[in-house]
């Protein structure tokens, strides 16, 4: 039945996508961040859905006579073709065997490509707002499912992501969820309606108890940290902190008796054989970055043995369990910097989309999204530290979100700027102090 | 339980892809049943209360101090017209 029902979804939304390319990118997010294909079970799977969304995009895009061909060079986009050049030049230099390697390559670059296709189609709020929405309904179920199995086995059931994707493990889960749920209160503050502005709330809070459930204490710190962000840069702080509270609460409160016996390993990580394992395989791809700082070892090197065995003769193969580590001990000190320079990016545009926009409420969209968009950043950044997700997709998704607002909202104002007779909101006193502009506040249209 | 909440990503997936290429000015949008739409947000409102909540603000702390002295005259608050530091002047 699912299969028919993604195979029937399939046939009527690609050819739309010939139309409107931009609905070949909803699709395309939809296949990569739900999996739906890996839980239907049926000849509806088979397909290759992710590459005939592409084609089907790319054509689209190529054959409309409306969609802009020409794609804007800012800093986001400038790193993302960097780091694909970067990963493809490492790629014949790598010690993990061609096959592993290629396949990696293969799967990064598509994301990468992607996204710079993204960017350039991302070019109204509208189309903003869909993709943030198709981010969190693809996430969005996942929390749902697993988070309905912890309430129904009180607190007993381990939160597990989509299958077969780089966030399937209850860790790297925890931590996806931590990063969406600032994009989760984005859509509840831009909502119209009070029925969707409600559900929001209540999937805020399924969100946190599914970071819970996950039994991650990576993520369980990671909570801790995005919740005191989350409070600081919110507008209400004392709605904030009793909303929060009460949350956290509730949630620790519903919690069995193994959660806490768990947790409280935090306090002796020295005795304990995964921080132990971390430090160890954190030490190795440092090393690998010092041998080769400008290669790196390629994709997954710290899953073959012979490539272990020059450091640590004898030594546990393991996944790096670090974004920082693991690209610098994989891709080496050039992509890394390429790498980070992409997250810095995505900090420097939504501050700079708070700057520009401060004071003038028809970009209040544009401030709240910049806003919980450096939260998400944040999440990534500190749960990320413990965890081997490194170029997940959707984290990349959110830093192009981040990027096309900061193009829209450059060109609303500039075109604001170029035609200052339609530009006129509350003529009141207060006017002339609040906007940039001495005189008028401008209200693009 | 778990195929329940598939079939409802899946229709809200359709409904999303309708939502994002749908233009309510054009006739053959006329077809469409449904008025309400979840995804649909609401700037105009949302500009309208923080606007209101601003004049507020300054209407009660007398208009000119509503608004810092520095955003008021674009200047630095460590500069005089001379461009000079004020303990200089």
């Amino acid at each position: 039945m699912r299969s028919l029902l993604l195979f029937a979804e399939m046939i009527v939304l690609l050819p739309i996508s010939l139309m409107h390319p931009f609905v070949g990118v909803l699709i395309w997010d939809w296949i990569s961040f739900m999996n739906p294909q890996q839980i239907s079970w049926g000849f509806g799977s088979k397909p290759p859905w992710a590459l005939i969304a592409f084609v089907f995009t790319v054509a689209g895009w190529v054959l409309s006579p409306v969609e802009p061909k020409k794609i804007a060079i800012t800093p986001m986009i400038v790193l993302m073709a960097l780091f694909v050049i970067g990963i493809t030049i490492n790629m014949p230099f790598a010690l993990s065997s061609p096959a592993v390697e290629y396949d990696a390559w293969l799967r990064t670059t598509k994301i990468f490509v992607f996204l710079i296709i993204t960017i350039a189609l991302l070019t109204n709020k509208h189309r903003i707002d869909a993709l943030i929405w198709m981010i969190i309904i693809c996430i969005g179920y996942y929390i749902l499912d697993q988070g309905g199995a912890s309430i129904v086995t009180l607190g007993g059931h381990k939160a597990f992501g989509p299958p077969k994707s780089q966030i399937t493990d209850n860790n790297s889960f925890a931590a996806a969820v931590l990063v969406i749920v600032p994009m989760m209160n984005y859509l509840r503050l831009q909502s119209r309606h009070k029925l969707i502005q409600a559900g929001f709330v209540l999937a805020m809070s399924i969100s946190i108890l599914v970071v819970l459930a996950s039994y991650s204490r990576g993520a369980l710190l990671g909570l801790i940290a995005v919740a005191g962000v989350f409070w600081l840069r919110s507008k209400r702080k004392v709605t904030s902190l009793v909303a929060l509270g009460c949350t956290l609460s509730l949630g620790l409160a519903f919690m069995p008796q193994k959660w806490w016996d768990r947790m409280h390993t935090i306090s002796n990580y020295q005795t304990q054989k995964s921080a132990e394992n971390r430090l160890y395989i954190w030490r190795i791809a440092w090393d690998m970055a010092k041998r080769r700082p400008l290669t790196g070892g390629g994709f997954h090197f710290s899953l073959f043995q012979n490539v272990i065995d020059s450091f640590v003769p004898g030594g546990n193969r393991l996944e790096i369990h670090s974004i920082w580590f693991q690209m610098l001990g994989e891709q080496g000190f050039v992509v890394f910097f390429i790498w980070l320079g992409m997250i810095l990016a995505g900090l420097f545009e939504s501050w700079r989309v708070l700057r520009v926009t401060r004071g003038m409420p028809q970009f209040s969209w544009a401030s709240d999204l910049a806003r919980m968009g450096q939260i998400s950043i944040l999440a990534y950044a500190v749960t990320g530290t413990f965890l081997p997700i490194s170029s997940w997709d959707v984290f990349f998704t959110m830093l192009a979100v981040i990027s096309a607002t900061r193009m829209v909202v450059t060109r609303e104002l500039a075109a604001a700027r170029s035609t200052p007779e339609k530009l006129a909101w509350h003529p009141a006193p207060i006017a002339p102090a609040m906007g940039r502009f001495s005189g008028a506040s401008v209200r693009a249209r | 339980m778990s195929s329940f909440i598939y079939l409802v990503a899946m229709l809200a997936v359709a409904w999303l892809v309708l939502w994002a290429i749908r233009d309510p000015k054009e006739p053959k949008w006329d077809w469409w049943p449904i008025e309400w739409w979840p995804f649909d947000t609401d700037t105009e409102a949302k500009m309208e209360q923080e606007g209101a909540e601003a004049r507020q603000a300054a209407a009660s702390a007398g208009h000119r101090r509503a608004v810092p002295w520095r955003e008021r005259s674009g200047r630095s608050r460590r500069t005089t017209d001379a461009g000079k530091p004020r303990w200089r002047r």
